[in-house]
């Protein structure tokens, strides 16, 4: 008997019950490995649903970016409190108005397009 | 398409139905291939949890690979033995081995044998695994998938990337090694008495 042999007779029977009794895995395993799947085949079939929820995530990441919910609230209760001014301004504000507008020299009846907006800018410097 | 004719579809042909969106043959691929490739890993790493983490691991690269899959290039238990063997050779690098508990090896199915056969088979087949582990990485390997899995040393060579020669050179090693482990335990498992 050559030393393969003895070998591989010794180790026979072993490889033998190793076969006939293979650990099998847990029933939870495939519950595991069926959810992958149908995750993985949801994504594959339904490409829009991942759309969408990167789409959340950018959402997400911009609320983050801002401060979340309490700087939403503030920015909101300013653009708000902005237009309210605009459409119904208190009566003191006319009047502060009025009052800075002259104390500037400037007359409030002028049309803004006579405004010089390039004000110190003359056609001699432009012209180089 | 129904199960039944699931059941008796090509690997090949289940992994295509799959990518196309037919979850009837994820199922029937998952009965299939699941076991097969926890004991694999079981083998490997001697740690039931490691083990289904490892399946649960190469089972998902499966199936994100199907629609990239070209039937009849390469077998898909050859591809899955790769991925668990690479999986559990990275999880052994960063964990110790740990010793095999008896209940990690399940019971044979219910059959014809005597309660006293069954206690024997166990017992013979985790004073293996405890000798299994004791193996190099690769020659632990390569002894599993030729002389309990039962594939061929060309299909051993391309799981392992090495050349055939290989293959047998490290399952003659193995094997030696394992018999020096096991040949003293032969009499307390009861080989005397087969005789």
């Amino acid at each position: 008997m050559t030393d393969k042999d003895q070998v591989d007779s010794v180790l026979e029977d072993f490889f033998a019950a190793a076969r006939g009794a293979a650990p099998k895995p847990s029933a939870d395993l495939s519950a595991r490995i069926l959810e992958d799947a149908e995750i993985v085949r949801a994504e594959r079939v339904h490409p829009g649903d991942l759309w969408r929820s990167k789409r959340r995530n950018v959402w997400s990441e911009f609320l983050w970016l801002i401060g979340g919910a309490p700087a939403i609230l503030a920015l909101s209760t300013a653009a708000i409190a902005g237009i309210w001014i605009g459409i119904s301004p208190p009566d003191y504000m006319a009047e502060q108005v009025q009052s800075y507008l002259q104390g500037s020299g400037y007359n409030a009846t002028d049309s803004f397009w006579a405004v010089d907006t390039l004000g110190g800018f003359t056609l001699s410097t432009a012209g180089g | 398409m129904p199960l039944d004719s699931l059941t008796n579809a090509s690997d090949d042909a289940l992994l295509v139905l799959f990518a196309n969106g037919d979850p009837k043959a994820a199922l029937v691929l998952t009965h299939r291939l699941s076991p097969r490739v926890f004991a694999y890993g079981f083998r490997l790493l001697g740690d039931r949890n490691e083990a289904e983490d490892v399946a649960q691991e190469a089972m998902l690269r499966l199936w994100k690979v199907a629609p990239n899959w070209r039937p009849g290039e390469a077998k898909i238990t050859t591809w899955l033995f790769r991925v668990v063997s690479n999986l559990s050779i990275d999880r052994k690098r960063r964990h110790h081995s740990r010793a095999v508990s008896l209940d990690a090896v399940a019971d044979p199915p219910d059959g014809a044998d005597s309660v006293e056969q069954t206690l024997q088979d166990k017992a013979r087949s985790e004073a293996l695994q405890t000798a299994l582990l004791r193996l190099p990485d690769r020659q632990r390997q390569a002894v599993i998938l030729r002389n309990i899995e039962g594939l061929a040393n060309p299909e051993i060579a391309s799981i392992m990337g090495i050349s055939v020669e290989a293959v047998e050179s490290l399952t003659a090693r193995g094997k030696r090694a394992l018999c020096k482990q096991l040949t003293d335990k032969r009499d307390a498992l009861g080989f005397e008495d087969d005789r």
